[in-house]
C-alpha cells in the first residue's frame, strides 16, 4: 500500500518545481521503499493466503505485477511530472476547474479515511496481545467486543490527535523506522519458514526443496476460505500493480515526482514495490499460513498476534509502529483535503475530525478484513482523473482541442472531465455487476481506456458547443 | 557522538536480522532470537537521531 512517511512539503504548490529543489535518484529510493512498507502489508499478505493463491501464482504473479507499477511509474507518471512539475491538485485544477477539483478531493479524501481505518485496525490487533479481548475473525463485519471498540477508539484517538498537532513528529519517527521496519518484516518471514519446516518436520537442502515446501505447505492453492474470492496468477498480476494505481496511472505521484531531475528517477519506485509489496507481502502471507497449518480453524487475520508470534515485542512494536506512521500522513492528507473541500475551517480541526472519522472507520473489521477489496476500489475511483490528466497533456494539442481548458475558459466545472469520471466508475461498477465480484481487481484495465476515450469525445463536444456562439 | 551512533545503529539493523537468521539456520532458539530483536531495536531508536536527519521530498 501507498502511504507517505515523508513531510508533506508546502512549496510550489501553484507554480512548477525550480531546478534547485530537483532531487536525485536516491531521495526516491528512501523515499518509496519507506512508504511501501506499511502496517497494511501485513493484512495483505495473509489475506493472500485466505483466497487459495499457489506459490506459483503469488510469487511470479508479484514479481510481474510489481514491475507493471513501476513501469507504470516510470512511462505513465514521471514523464508528465518532470515536465510540467505541478502537483496534481494543481494540474487537475488547470483541466477541471475548481469545483471539479472540490469533489475529487473530497472522494480522494473519504477513500484516505477508510484506508486509514484499516491501518487503525492494523495497530489495535497488537494491543490485543496485551489486552486479550476477542478480536475480529476473518468475516466479520462490525465489532465484536467492547474492548475492541475501546482499543480502536484510543488507538485512533491517539493517532488523531499527533496527525493534528505533532504532524513533524510522526514523520521523524517514520523515517527512523523505515529501514528497521523492512528488516523486522523480513526477520517474519525467516521465522516463519523456520517454523513451517519445524512445524512440517522438513529438512530443506536445496532451493527445489524450499520450493517443493512452498508448493505443498505454505501456499498450496485450492479453495479459498469460506467467504473469499479465488485468487490466480492474474488476480495477483493484477493486484500488485492496480494498488497503487491511484499513485502512478491515477496520476497522485505527479505531486513526488515533480522533483526528480530525470523521468527515470521513477524506477526508484521499485524499492517500495519489491521490498514492501514483494518481500513484506511474502514473509506476512508465511507467518498466517503457518497459523492455518498450525490450527486450521484460526482463520482470523490479525497482525498483532502474527507478528507477535514470530518475533515477540519487536514484532508488535513493528505492527504498531507501521499502522501508526502510515496512518499518521494518511489522516493528515485526508484533512488537507477535506479541508479544501471547507476551506474556512482550521486544519487542526478537520484533522482531529478526520483522524476521529478514520478510527470510527477502524472500529469496523470489514474494511481491514476487505482490504484487497477496498484496495481495488480505491484504484478505479481515483483512475479515471489519471486518464484525463494523460490525454489531456499528450494528446489534447494533437486532437485539437484545448488543453488545461479550465484555466482557458474559466469554468469551474469542467463537464467532459467530470462526466469522464462519474461515467467510467459506472462502466467499471456494470462490469463488476455483470463479471462478478472475481472481476473487480481487473475491470481498472478496460476502464482507463474508456475515461480517455470519453474525455476525448466529451471534450470534442463541449467545446465545440462552448465556442459555437463566439463563431457564430 | 556522531561518529559512533551510525555505528550503533548499523549494529543495531544488524541485530535486527541476524537473531532470526540464526534460528532459521538452527543456531540459536526462537526466545533467545526475540530477545536480541528487541534490544537491538532498543538500540537503534536510542541511536538513530543522533544522525538521521535527512529530509524527503513531497507535496
Amino acid at each position: 500500500m501507498a502511504d507517505e512517511h515523508h513531510d508533506p512539503v508546502n512549496e510550489f504548490e501553484r507554480e512548477p518545481v525550480p531546478g534547485k529543489a530537483q532531487l536525485g535518484f536516491k531521495s526516491f529510493v528512501g523515499q518509496y521503499a519507506g512508504e511501501h512498507t506499511a502496517g497494511t502489508e501485513l493484512m495483505i499478505g495473509p489475506l493472500f493466503v485466505a483466497s487459495g493463491v499457489s506459490a506459483f501464482s503469488l510469487i511470479f504473479g508479484l514479481l510481474a505485477g510489481n514491475l507493471l507499477a513501476v513501469l507504470s511509474w516510470r512511462f505513465l507518471t514521471a514523464p508528465i511530472a518532470t515536465r510540467a512539475r505541478l502537483t496534481l491538485y494543481y494540474q487537475l485544477e488547470k483541466i477541471c476547474g475548481r469545483n471539479l477539483v472540490t469533489l475529487y478531493n473530497l472522494a480522494n479524501g473519504v477513500m484516505f479515511c477508510f484506508l486509514a481505518g484499516a491501518m487503525v485496525t492494523v495497530s489495535a490487533t497488537a494491543v490485543g496481545v496485551w489486552f486479550h479481548f476477542p478480536m475480529p475473525g476473518l468475516n466479520d463485519l462490525y465489532p465484536n467486543s467492547v474492548g475492541w471498540v475501546v482499543a480502536v477508539l484510543v488507538v485512533g484517538a491517539l493517532i488523531a490527535v499527533v496527525a493534528a498537532y505533532g504532524y513533524s513528529f510522526v514523520a521523524r519517527i517514520a523515517n527512523y523506522a523505515a529501514p528497521w521496519m523492512v528488516l523486522v518484516f523480513i526477520a517474519f518471514g525467516l521465522v516463519g519458514f523456520k517454523e513451517f519446516l519445524v512445524a512440517t518436520h522438513t529438512q530443506v537442502h536445496s532451493l527445489r526443496d524450499v520450493w517443493t515446501l512452498c508448493k505443498t505447505s505454505i501456499w498450496k492453492g485450492g479453495a479459498p476460505l469460506a467467504g473469499q474470492v479465488k485468487f490466480t496468477f492474474w488476480h495477483i498480476m493484477f493486484f500488485a500493480w492496480f494498488c497503487n494505481m491511484a499513485m502512478h496511472i491515477g496520476m497522485s505521484d505527479l505531486s513526488v515526482f515533480r522533483y526528480a531531475r530525470k523521468s527515470w528517477h521513477a524506477v526508484a519506485s521499485g524499492a517500495g514495490m519489491y521490498l514492501g509489496h514483494f518481500l513484506a507481502w511474502i514473509a506476512a502471507s508465511i507467518l498466517y499460513a503457518l497459523q492455518l497449518q498450525t490450527n486450521p480453524h484460526n482463520t482470523a487475520v490479525l497482525p498483532g498476534p502474527l507478528a507477535n508470534s514470530a518475533c515477540g515485542i519487536a514484532g508488535l512494536l513493528c505492527v504498531i509502529v507501521a499502522g501508526w506512521t502510515t496512518a499518521n500522513p494518511t489522516i493528515y492528507r485526508a484533512g488537507l483535503a477535506f479541508q479544501a473541500v471547507f476551506p474556512k475551517s482550521s486544519r487542526y480541526k478537520v484533522t482531529l475530525v478526520t483522524g476521529m472519522i478514520a478510527a470510527v472507520a477502524g472500529m469496523f473489521p470489514a474494511i481491514a478484513m476487505r482490504l484487497l477489496d477496498f484496495v481495488a476500489l480505491y484504484g478505479m475511483i481515483l483512475m479515471p482523473m489519471g486518464a484525463v490528466v494523460f490525454v489531456d497533456f499528450w494528446l489534447a494539442k494533437k486532437l485539437k482541442f484545448q488543453p488545461y481548458y479550465a484555466e482557458h475558459s474559466g469554468v469551474r466545472f469542467n463537464w467532459a472531465a467530470g462526466l469522464a469520471w462519474l461515467l467510467t466508475i459506472g462502466f467499471c461498477l456494470w462490469l463488476i455487476d455483470v463479471f462478478g465480484h472475481s472481476s473487480m481487481w481487473f475491470v481498472s484495465l478496460p476502464g482507463w481506456f474508456v475515461a480517455a476515450l470519453l474525455y476525448i469525445v466529451l471534450s470534442k463536444l463541449c467545446q465545440k458547443k462552448a465556442l459555437q456562439p463566439a463563431t457564430a | 557522538m556522531k561518529r559512533v551512533t551510525p555505528i550503533i545503529s548499523g549494529l543495531a539493523l544488524a541485530g535486527t536480522i541476524v537473531p532470526s537468521l540464526a534460528y532459521l539456520f538452527g543456531n540459536t532458539a526462537l526466545e533467545q532470537a526475540k530477545l536480541w530483536m528487541l534490544v537491538s531495536t532498543a538500540l537503534w531508536f536510542i541511536s538513530v537521531p543522533f544522525w538521521m536527519g535527512r529530509e524527503a521530498p513531497g507535496d
